[in-house]
């Protein structure tokens, strides 16, 4: 039975392997995978780097630290629903919890399936030149942690079998974490060394003994401390496999809550509805056109997907205005003031990526899109009003904020303030944020193959090098985009500059050009995606599986 | 005039042809069923008819207007319905109906809300969003939303999916409706004899290629040479090779 658990968690680990290998053959992934590898070096592994080199040496205090991450986890492990330990797939709740297969063999099934995520841990633990103690050790700690969690879930469930609410557990959990937390801070308060009072030394005597493994010195040490939590972890599990639980039910109920929130996290934000009761902007006329048909969906959806993102927004520019007018410390306003400013400045990218109630969201259901009786570029310009909108209403609010923050500071900050730059900047907010999301959906109409369909995709190196690619070429394209309009509008702020004085209202009048220049490079870029949008052929660009 | 003309309709992914010079015409208040084993190029030609797929050659035709140079005003009088429902997550049922009503340009669309609820028995959950729906009530939701615009052509891919007993005789209760007001109506499913049920006529298409096409009785009639046997066993004798293609 072991036998044919390693079998399948190596050959389902191989499989996965070979099928991100046999993607590569796709430019997308090969891509990913050149910019995954590029941040990972750049990133970590270069001369230089994070962490190349590794730690030389580990004092005490170190270890103490470690010491009490390890006591908080434990701890913690009481008070959060703490399931991945005993969750399984949908795959192995039918043939494996559904088999014939007895507890502590579906305990051991889990504990070597564990080993893949640790011995990937530890190959990359070693790359970045770890002492090979700490890599080991880094192994049998982990391993040990899998059969603490997995003790302390069946625990609770006998604790709750045998009447005790889990609030009760969490309570008590909770408690012992901030006792923990004040002995330390009244400890560190009083100038003593917190980690070696009577208290605290022998409550960390068990964390200490867990985290020894990661920085023996001596291979006697690794040994010797890795043979102490091997064994550890050994009791632990067969505790757990003996205590008689309702395990069937602990796991299923498990696996059901860990899918559920899996498939939470998967989803993207702004691409689930958060306030249902939430009613249109705008009642949709009796006899609408198919454009005003969209924004009213599309207006609907932002409503109910982003609110909460749009109350933080304005929330953290409140916070900005407040600090830049009542903060008595001039470092603390004009620290503000620039945040005021950043945020302004960086939202039209933001922005696209928070409301993207467009053509992204409708792309998954594209079969019936491409029903409806619309020309393409009346359906892109309509799919991204409602996005443009929202961005373009939130910059114009976070421009008045930095204007405003602005003026109340003094310093470095107020030059980029001037009311020359908030003149332009008032004026091309909407077109910038038009164009930021237009780009944003043109990846959906032109390549429509390239999102992420499934969870697997989202996962690993590729996944983070393609999200790496996606934001050069937009800010590429997007630099591209703005420089006709940015080379008039040079011209339009020297001309200002040179014969009025900067008059903010010639700027004004002169920059409009510029802002013309942009507004017909959207208008030809929507009938450019709107004519590709019509010749797009689905079953070619997703493959007849995917639809 | 026919309602769909589908004339020498290819449809080939790179190398691999799925459909092959495909042929047929519906004529308004017709039905025609759309049978073939898993893969054999239904789905693409449902998709193609409404204007999803672009043929590789050969033409399309929905009310005389060709679907892929006259796009707009042929998607205007057709209905697709695929075989999963593709729902709004952030509307609920009464705002999907007012969409698809928008979007279509129905006048006055409001009066036809209220009955289409009902004949779908979806009057109680109008302020529900899709996730609050079983799988047989986005289904009908989805039907709902394809007869608010009256379309004269109706394309189904698998429409009893999921619908438990009561809710496929409704169904079938509503296309005949349709088909009696004078709709054209495309479907396929596996369900063979809701197939004869409910067509009058029945092409039948094998690895992207028609095996059998004309009434149903004498499809039937031709494959068993004259006998007398239902369309699951007339299926069943040519896709096997018993019988040889019409």
């Amino acid at each position: 039975m072991t036998g044919t658990f390693f079998f399948l968690t190596f050959r389902t680990f191989k499989n996965r392997f070979l099928y991100r290998l046999r993607r590569m053959k796709e430019i997308r992934y090969l891509l990913g995978a050149i910019f995954g590898a590029a941040y990972f070096y750049f990133a970590l592994l270069r001369p230089g780097g994070v962490v190349r080199g590794g730690p030389k040496s580990i004092g005490r205090l170190p270890h103490d630290i470690i010491s009490l991450f390890v006591l908080a986890f434990l701890i913690l492990m009481w008070i959060l629903p703490n399931l991945a330990q005993i969750a399984f797939s949908e795959a192995e709740l039918h043939y494996v919890i559904g088999g014939p297969v007895s507890r502590r063999r579906v305990m051991v099934y889990k504990l070597i399936s564990a080993q893949i995520p640790v011995l990937i841990a530890t190959f990359f633990a070693s790359l970045v030149r770890f002492p090979t103690g700490h890599v080991v050790g880094f192994w049998v700690v982990y391993s040990a942690i899998a059969c603490y969690s997995m003790f302390v879930a069946i625990v609770k469930k006998k604790l709750n079998e045998l009447g005790l609410p889990s609030w009760w557990i969490t309570t008590a959990g909770f408690a012992a974490l901030i006792g923990c937390a004040w002995m330390l801070m009244t400890f560190h308060r009083s100038g003593r060394n917190a980690f070696d009072t009577p208290i605290l030394a022998p409550l960390l005597f068990v964390p200490r003994q867990i985290a020894r493994p990661l920085f023996a010195k001596a291979f006697s040490e690794l040994a010797i401390s890795s043979l102490i939590v091997a064994a550890a972890a050994a009791l632990m599990f067969f505790l757990a496999a003996s205590i008689r639980v309702q395990f069937d039910e602990l796991v299923q109920t498990a696996s059901e809550r860990v899918t559920r929130f899996r498939s939470r996290a998967q989803r993207q934000p702004g691409a689930s509805v958060s306030f249902k009761s939430l009613r249109a902007p705008f009642r949709l006329p009796a006899n609408p056109k198919p454009e005003v048909a969209i924004l009213w969906k599309n207006s609907i959806a932002v409503m109910r997907m982003t609110l909460s993102s749009i109350v933080l927004v304005l929330i953290f520019a409140a916070a900005f205005l407040a600090g830049a007018t009542l903060a008595p410390d001039p470092g603390l306003k004009q620290t503000c003031a620039g945040f005021a400013l950043a945020a302004a400045a960086i939202f039209p990218i933001f922005g696209s990526m928070m409301f993207k109630q467009d053509y992204r969201l409708d792309v998954t259901r594209i079969d019936v899109v491409k029903t409806w009786p619309i020309a393409g570029e009346r359906l892109v310009a309509a799919e991204i009003a409602a996005p443009v909108i929202a961005t373009s209403l939130l910059e114009l609010i976070l421009l008045i904020n930095a204007a405003i923050t602005t003026s109340v500071v003094s310093g470095k900050v107020t030059q980029f303030a001037s009311p020359q730059i908030l003149v332009i900047a008032f004026l091309f907010a909407v077109p910038i944020c038009a164009v930021q999301i237009l780009l944003r959906n043109a990846v959906a109409i032109v390549f429509p193959g390239w999102g992420f369909r499934t969870r697997e995709e989202q996962r690993g190196f590729i996944a983070l090098g393609q999200r790496i690619l996606g934001m050069v070429v937009n800010l590429i394209a997007l630099n591209l985009f703005l420089l006709p309009a940015a080379i008039v509008c040079a011209l339009s702020f020297w001309i200002t500059m040179q014969f009025t004085s900067g008059s903010a209202a010639v700027l004004a009048a002169l920059t409009m050009p510029a802002v013309f220049v942009l507004v017909l490079e959207l208008w030809l870029f929507v009938k450019l995606l709107g004519a590709q949008y019509e010749k797009m052929d689905l079953g070619k660009d997703l493959e007849p599986v995917a639809l | 005039m026919p309602a769909i003309e589908v004339l020498h309709f290819t449809k080939k992914y790179n190398a691999f042809t799925a459909v092959d010079d495909f042929n047929f015409t519906v004529e308004p208040g017709e039905v025609l069923g759309l049978v073939g084993p898993n893969g054999a190029g239904k789905t693409t030609t449902l998709r193609a008819l409404a204007g999803i797929h672009p043929p590789t050659d050969g033409q399309i035709r929905i009310a005389g207007l060709d679907v892929q140079q006259e796009a707009v005003e042929a998607k205007r009088r057709l209905a697709f319905f695929p075989d999963e429902p593709r729902l709004f997550d952030y509307l609920t049922v009464e705002e999907h109906l007012q969409f698809v009503a928008g979007i279509y340009g129905v006048k006055d669309y409001r009066p036809k809300v209220e009955p289409l609820l009902e004949e779908m028995e979806l009057l109680d959950k109008r302020k529900a969003l899709p996730a609050e729906l079983s799988r047989g009530m986005k289904q009908k939701l989805m039907i709902a939303c394809g007869f608010i615009h009256d379309p004269q052509v109706l394309i189904f891919d698998e429409p009893l999916t999921g619908l438990d007993p009561i809710a496929i005789r409704r169904m079938k209760d509503s296309i005949a409706r349709r088909a009696q007001t004078g709709a054209a109506i495309v479907l396929s499913s596996h369900l063979l004899y809701l197939v004869e049920e409910l067509c009058d006529t029945v092409a039948i298409i094998q690895s992207g290629k028609r095996i059998a096409y004309g009434r149903i009785d004498d499809v039937k009639w031709k494959i068993s040479r004259g006998g007398d046997v239902t369309l699951e066993e007339a299926f069943l004798r040519i896709t096997t090779g018993e019988a040889a293609p019409q």
